[in-house]
């Protein structure tokens, strides 16, 4: 019996009914999450200018916003309205530049208004990227399109390839691009991580049936340094005056031999029982000659000025102990000859700077039964053939020869210099320093608390012509593989090689000249490149 | 009892169902040695993504299902017991999903909806379990139309006998006969009304009653029977509304989510 008109009826009935606005809320929620989440940043990444020209039909509204919009932009993404990039008409450049990128002109697209999209940023960027955090499309340059290697090589310009693209196509790297391994947004240092991962963990994944990837390879098999690698390649020269380099891999037993164009026993020179030098007894040892290079890495190369002349003086006259011929040049020598004994002709004498004998002139090697030197001063005939006994002397005997290949050669002399008129003798051309192991990097400022003869066996070499280098064994000796083991260094494959190699070997001095760019630079100075 | 129903449905067979799926997932996430941490973008973490987008838009669904009166697909009770695993079981998926990487971006926007639906959902389990007891015994067997037919009739007695009683108190009684059952606004989440016109014709009768006038003795009678009985509505109404309103929350949240979640999955591919 109840009446419409009835107002407690009326309220209980409203009571009864469920809350309302569920409807109205979800519509609200969902259309702003929408509008906030998603379309407003696609249409700041790709419709930048369709959103300006959208404000500015707003009348007033543009001359103030847009203004602000560049401002905000600029500040959040280092980037400035540029219209000559922006403008609508040129807005698909980017798409074009994938049909022809030139080098050095590629121009990152624009970026997102008021850089909406970093709502979208999913996780903090590597601490290199991380300038440009708010600007995504610096990486992401088209959308629903993967980071590009181009995006990557706009700044990794010197990268190298992991194979020399001239080895051809390798299965499994050929078709991948740098974000399948390099992920970013993980975090500061996980780009870092990530190489270290790589070259610790994945190079056997292909190494360990490398003719699988890349049929025509000469590389062999390695699955892990302690178990399963082969003996090092050294690259050494063929013989002067060719300076191709080779790399070689030595059988067991055998040691690699190079033409170095020098005669020099290692084992004279660090003899325990010292060297009879002018100086008194000296007792060398490797740092004497070998001096590491600020990057820890190679020598500097050894030279005669620096490391040999202190010892080996080429004195010029027994008579004189301060004059001495200079070093590198045939013609330069023989004109300091020829010219002394001219003068000591047409003078009558010794100069008058002539400083007296103070010591026994050694003109035999250490360890060879000792010879009195000769002097010319008083031989027969005129000066030039008192010069030309004189450079015998030096070439042949005492001096030139003592380190070098010497010849005696008919050819005439040097026309215009006064020791053309001598005799001719031809210098074997010494191998220029060159890099031994260019395919790893070996750090010898890390292993300075090893002594060097405990990897080369310098003390034992008598011939110049002898490779030093030290073969896999010694390595293992301190070095276990990847699998940890007591007393030993575990040794990824990233602890001695890099990945991203340069195309070509190192030419004969490229350890000379500053590592690339791109090197990574592990905790314990080993570089990854 | 619906609750014991929907928990217990089938033998617990949802419990079930989606206790495998959470021990696959996480026994997945411990197994899965990701080449640096573990994050949405691994072939683990795209299959888990997947998995929860699916269960989010089939947990959505429900709403669908709930309508749909003469759907032969399952009963609406054991669409209501995989809705309440499966939405617990997110969690785990869902979180694995992510890594654990949170910031501030849509992405974890998306968790944090999801969770806030999630947390709703649990929250909607708990009134359902415990405000139908409540609110039945409020009423104790019988209907607000019951108690509303009582009222209009206390108040027709009340002001035939306020007629015999000074203009004051035919006021009071005409205003308490007036007087709305729950306030405005959010009235109905609170069981007193400020300034109850009932309440103080209670309060302004009962000295009048110690005197000896049956009349407003008999008026006091009814107003405080009148209270009582707004107080029952009251009590009924605002345990409603409270056992409604997680409701509010979870479904319009859970369309926030939806938005969200397109976004997490535009952006991710916008931007791959």
């Amino acid at each position: 019996m109840q009446h419409h008109d009835d107002p407690i009826a009326a309220e209980i009935k409203r009571l009864q009914r469920p809350l309302g606005g569920r409807r109205l809320l979800s519509w609200l929620l969902f259309v702003s999450a929408i509008g906030l989440c998603l379309l407003l940043p696609v249409a700041g990444s790709d419709h930048a200018e369709d959103l300006k020209a959208l404000i500015a039909k707003v009348p007033g509204l543009a001359e103030y916003v847009n203004p602000q919009i560049d401002r905000v932009q600029a500040r959040l993404t280092g980037r400035r309205h540029d219209p000559a990039v922006t403008d609508p008409a040129s807005r698909k450049t980017h798409d074009d530049r994938v049909a022809q990128p030139a080098p050095g002109t590629y121009v990152t697209p624009p970026p997102t208004v008021l850089a909406l999209d970093r709502v979208w940023n999913p996780g903090p960027l590597a601490a290199a990227h991380q300038s440009w955090a708010h600007d995504c499309k610096v990486c992401h340059s088209a959308p629903f399109t993967r980071v590009m290697d181009k995006d990557c090589k706009t700044c990794h310009a010197g990268v190298g390839d992991h194979v020399p693209t001239d080895a051809g196509a390798v299965h499994g790297i050929a078709d991948q691009r740098c974000a399948d391994c390099h992920h970013d947004h993980q975090g500061s240092f996980a780009l870092a991580a990530q190489n270290l991962h790589y070259v610790g963990r994945e190079c056997a994944d292909c190494h360990r049936n490398i003719k699988l990837a890349l049929p025509a390879t000469h590389t062999e098999d390695v699955a892990d340094f302690a178990t399963q690698h082969p003996e090092f390649r050294v690259q050494v020269a063929a013989a002067p005056p060719d300076t191709k380099l080779s790399r070689v891999r030595p059988a067991a037993g055998e040691t690699l031999q190079e033409p170095t164009g020098l005669k020099f026993p290692h084992d004279v020179h660090l003899s325990d029982k010292g060297i009879d030098s002018p100086r008194g007894e000296v007792h060398m040892e490797c740092a004497n000659c070998h001096v590491l290079k600020q990057d820890g890495l190679a020598f500097e190369p050894v030279n005669m000025k620096d490391h040999c002349a202190s010892c080996h003086a080429l004195k010029l006259e027994p008579a004189m102990s301060n004059r001495e011929v200079p070093h590198g040049d045939v013609p330069a020598v023989l004109t300091a000859v020829r010219e002394f004994y001219a003068y000591v002709e047409a003078m009558g004498g010794l100069p008058p700077d002539a400083a007296p004998l103070s010591h026994t002139i050694k003109i035999s090697r250490p360890g060879e039964a000792e010879r009195p030197a000769q002097s010319f001063l008083k031989a027969p005939g005129n000066a030039r053939e008192r010069a030309s006994a004189a450079a015998t002397e030096l070439f042949e005997k005492t001096s030139c020869v003592v380190c070098h290949e010497v010849s005696r050669v008919p050819d005439a002399g040097l026309a215009g210099t006064p020791g053309q008129d001598l005799p001719q003798w031809k210098i074997a051309p010494v191998q220029a320093a060159h890099t031994w192991m260019p395919k790893s990097v070996f750090d010898h400022a890390s292993h300075a608390n090893q002594s060097c003869t405990d990897c080369h066996a310098a003390e034992r070499s008598d011939k110049a012509t002898q490779v030093l280098m030290p073969k896999i064994n010694i390595c293992r000796d301190c070095h276990a593989g990847a699998t940890p083991v007591a007393n030993k260094v575990t040794s990824d494959c990233g602890l001695c090689h890099g990945f991203h190699q340069p195309a070509r070997l190192p030419s004969p001095r490229a350890h000379t000249a500053p590592l690339p760019l791109a090197v990574l630079k592990r905790p314990s100075g080993v570089a990854i490149q | 009892m619906l609750h014991e129903n929907v928990l217990k449905f089938s033998r617990f067979r949802y419990l079930k169902w989606m206790t495998l799926l959470v021990l696959g997932s996480v026994i997945a996430y411990v197994w899965d040695q990701p080449e640096t941490v573990p994050n949405g973008g691994t072939w683990l973490g795209y299959t888990l993504g997947t998995i929860g987008a699916l269960m989010i838009l089939w947990l959505m669904l429900f709403g669908v299902r709930k309508r749909a009166y003469r759907s032969r697909l399952g009963s609406v009770k054991g669409w209501l017991s995989a809705h309440v695993y499966m939405g617990v079981a997110l969690v785990v998926v869902a979180t694995l999903h992510t890594g654990f990487q949170f910031g501030w971006n849509i992405h974890t926007l998306a968790y944090a909806l999801m969770m806030a639906v999630i947390l709703s959902g649990m929250w909607g389990i708990y009134v359902y379990f415990r405000n139908p007891a409540l609110m039945s015994g409020v009423l104790d067997g019988k209907t607000l139309q019951d108690l509303g037919g009582t009222l209009r009739e206390l108040d027709a007695r009340s002001k035939r006998l306020a007629g015999k009683l000074s203009p004051d108190l035919q006021a009071l009684v005409a205003r308490s006969a007036e007087a709305a059952i729950v306030g405005p606004l959010f009235g109905r989440f609170r069981a007193q009304v400020m300034a109850c016109p009932t309440r103080r014709a209670v309060a302004t009768l009962e000295p009048l009653a110690r005197q000896d006038d049956r009349a407003v003795r008999d008026l006091y009678a009814l107003q405080f029977q009148r209270l009582s009985i707004l107080d029952e509505i009251r009590s009924f109404v605002r345990l409603k509304a409270w056992t409604d309103l997680w409701l509010l929350v979870h479904v319009p949240l859970s369309f926030a989510l939806l938005a969200t979640l397109t976004a997490h999955i535009v952006a991710v591919f916008f931007y791959w």
